[in-house]
């Protein structure tokens, strides 16, 4: 490179190549456009309305109040599962689309390795997620659950219990990435995650026909209730300070994120572009 | 014999197999440094596989290559510090400007000084006359805006080699003499590599030239090494008048291999393919002129163009030379 010398040059290699201009992509893209406070807008809306349209319900409804563990209940169910609809949908674009548009081609002619794009994309997207869909309007549900029916929450249990919430998305999260890896077209790579999400009632009551045991290992119980609401979910009983019954998803889980992100960087180093 | 130290690109037997479709078979190449090398071929023959392989987006299915010395398997990171790349269809991310879409290529290689990178940046915006819409989107790009910040963003990084797949397609005319007036003014740092369709640019600006068809390479050699292997010398004559009686005069002559005669109207025109260059450049004229009978409208030496060559060695099958 004959007019390189004044610069300074970029010294990662091996599989950290190129990851720092990734994932400042990454950020940037998040941070420095309107995606951050669109993502943080509609997930508020959704979820926190939501809480608030049940507290209003339950005040003009004199018959009936809604206890603090209820609507605990709900925000950890409607926030940990159905936010991972629009987090599948927001990362199947991050490697079947690039690999569709030609932009992954194109950043991998560049002094990048796979590893580091694969890892800049999770890792850009969970912490642009962690903030806009479980940090913001988890906050937002805190202070709407505490005001609205003066109950007080434990603010370590309740971060721990928004961690158990992240937890099932980052599950969702990393099965996308893996199938963007291994599929070329959307269908299966949005198709797989939201099936899943929305066939979750049908899914646990198959499998709890087939053995019980099995549901003791999926990511469901993170933020759904069990036994059709007899066990609240672990989100659900780690904010309320309850003793866990089951406790088996979160090791799962996590063994299970840890596996697709390592199929999907095994995957994509053998894409053909 | 030649000394691989002062090829940038050297492959041997480089092949891809897709499937049962076979798209490069046993490719030899070798690219001089800071030469201006044309790939050509007709669609399909190979050439974009041929790049794919060079810069790691996909493996080859027997042989190798070495780029810089390094492997182009096992070495692709390093190989890819010393080189820019312009796809065949250009895709950046449509969100960023073209000055933002630089900088973040830049950053690949450069980790700063910020104002010496952006200067940079400025000066390849400004190589492609992109300066004034350095700062819009490029999903509000032309074909051929995006064919130029393709350009730019392939050489931001001072590339000791420039690959280029159709670097002058999408572009007007003006637009495809500044790239070639750029691959021109690169010859002094860098070794450029490209593919291309167009034959004219081709002749004007390359040292060297590959041609491959069907994933074979059929020729590889210097512009003038190409032209003099074409179909020998011909003389070009058109006339109006009888023909028989001189046709069959020349037809006699020792150093005359063929003639091949086209008649419109009243008017032929032949082409004498001839064996002693010298002794028809003497005589041929005189001969032809001499007839009583004929009056000539046009008589010059043919001269082949890459064109040329280049249909009849894609049509006529393979025929290396190295």
């Amino acid at each position: 490179m004959s007019g390189n010398s004044d610069f300074q040059l970029v010294q990662e290699s091996g599989w950290r190549s190129g990851f720092g201009n990734l994932f400042r992509a990454e950020m940037v893209s998040w941070w420095r456009t309107r995606k951050w406070w669109v993502q943080s807008l509609v997930y508020i809306s959704v979820i926190d309305f939501f809480l608030l349209l049940m507290i209003s319900i339950s005040r003009s409804d004199l018959t009936s109040t809604i206890s603090a563990s209820e609507l605990l209940g709900l925000f950890t169910f409607f926030g940990g599962l159905f936010p991972s609809v629009g987090v599948s949908i927001m990362m199947q674009g991050a490697i079947v689309g690039e690999k569709q548009s030609g932009t992954a081609a194109w950043i991998l002619s560049k002094p990048v390795s796979r590893v580091s794009f694969i890892i800049s994309k999770l890792l850009g997207n969970a912490l642009g997620v962690a903030v806009t869909v479980i940090l913001l309007p988890g906050i937002v549900a805190f202070l709407i659950i505490t005001i609205g029916v003066g109950t007080r929450i434990q603010i370590p249990s309740f971060i721990a219990g928004l961690g158990i919430m992240y937890l099932s998305i980052l599950f969702w999260m990393s099965l996308t990435l893996m199938l963007g890896a291994f599929y070329n077209s959307r269908g299966p790579v949005i198709g797989i995650p939201i099936a899943l999400i929305f066939g979750a009632q049908l899914i646990l009551g198959l499998v709890n026909w087939i053995s019980p045991k099995i549901l003791e290992f999926l990511p469901y119980a993170l933020v759904v209730p069990l036994d059709q609401g007899a066990v609240g979910s672990i989100a659900q009983n780690v904010i309320l300070g309850q003793p866990l019954q089951l406790w088996t998803p979160i090791p799962s889980s996590i063994l299970m994120i840890i596996v697709f992100i390592a199929l999907a960087i095994w995957r994509f180093g053998r894409e053909e572009f | 014999m030649e000394n691989p130290q002062e090829h940038v690109i050297h492959t041997q037997g480089l092949s891809k197999t897709y499937k049962d479709i076979t798209a490069l078979k046993s490719l030899d190449l070798m690219v001089p440094k800071n030469s201006i090398f044309g790939f050509l071929g007709p669609n399909g023959a190979g050439k974009t596989t041929t790049i794919k392989l060079l810069l790691g987006l996909t493996r080859p299915t027997r042989g190798g290559g070495t780029m810089f010395g390094h492997d182009i398997v096992e070495e692709g990171l390093v190989i890819r510090r010393r080189i820019g790349y312009l796809p065949q269809d250009p895709r950046f991310y449509e969100h960023m400007t073209a000055r933002q879409t630089l900088d973040f290529t830049a950053r690949f290689f450069f980790k700063g000084p910020d104002a010496k990178i952006a200067q940079r940046v400025e000066e390849t915006l400004d190589l492609v006359g992109l300066e004034n819409k350095a700062d819009r989107p490029i999903k509000t790009f032309s074909g051929g805006e995006r064919q130029r910040l393709g350009i730019a963003q392939a050489q931001v990084n001072y590339p000791d080699l420039l690959i280029l797949d159709e670097p002058a397609a999408s572009l007007d005319p003006l637009g495809r003499r500044d790239v070639l007036d750029v691959m021109e003014r690169l010859r002094k740092y860098a070794t450029v590599f490209y593919c291309t369709h167009i034959l004219d640019d081709v002749q004007r600006v390359s040292d060297r030239v590959a041609i491959l068809n069907q994933g074979e390479l059929v020729s590889q050699g210097t512009i003038e090494e190409l032209l003099a292997g074409a179909e020998g010398v011909a003389f070009l004559v058109k006339f109006r008048g009888a023909s028989e009686a001189l046709r069959s005069k020349i037809g006699k002559l020792p150093w005359v291999e063929d003639i091949q005669q086209t008649t419109k109207a009243n008017s032929h025109s032949w082409t004498i393919s001839v064996s002693e260059v010298q002794q028809a450049e003497s005589e041929l004229f005189r001969l032809i002129a001499a007839e009583p009978d004929i009056i000539i409208t046009e008589y010059r030496q043919r001269t082949y163009e890459l064109e040329d060559v280049f249909l009849q060695l894609i049509e006529g099958g393979p025929h290396v030379r190295q």
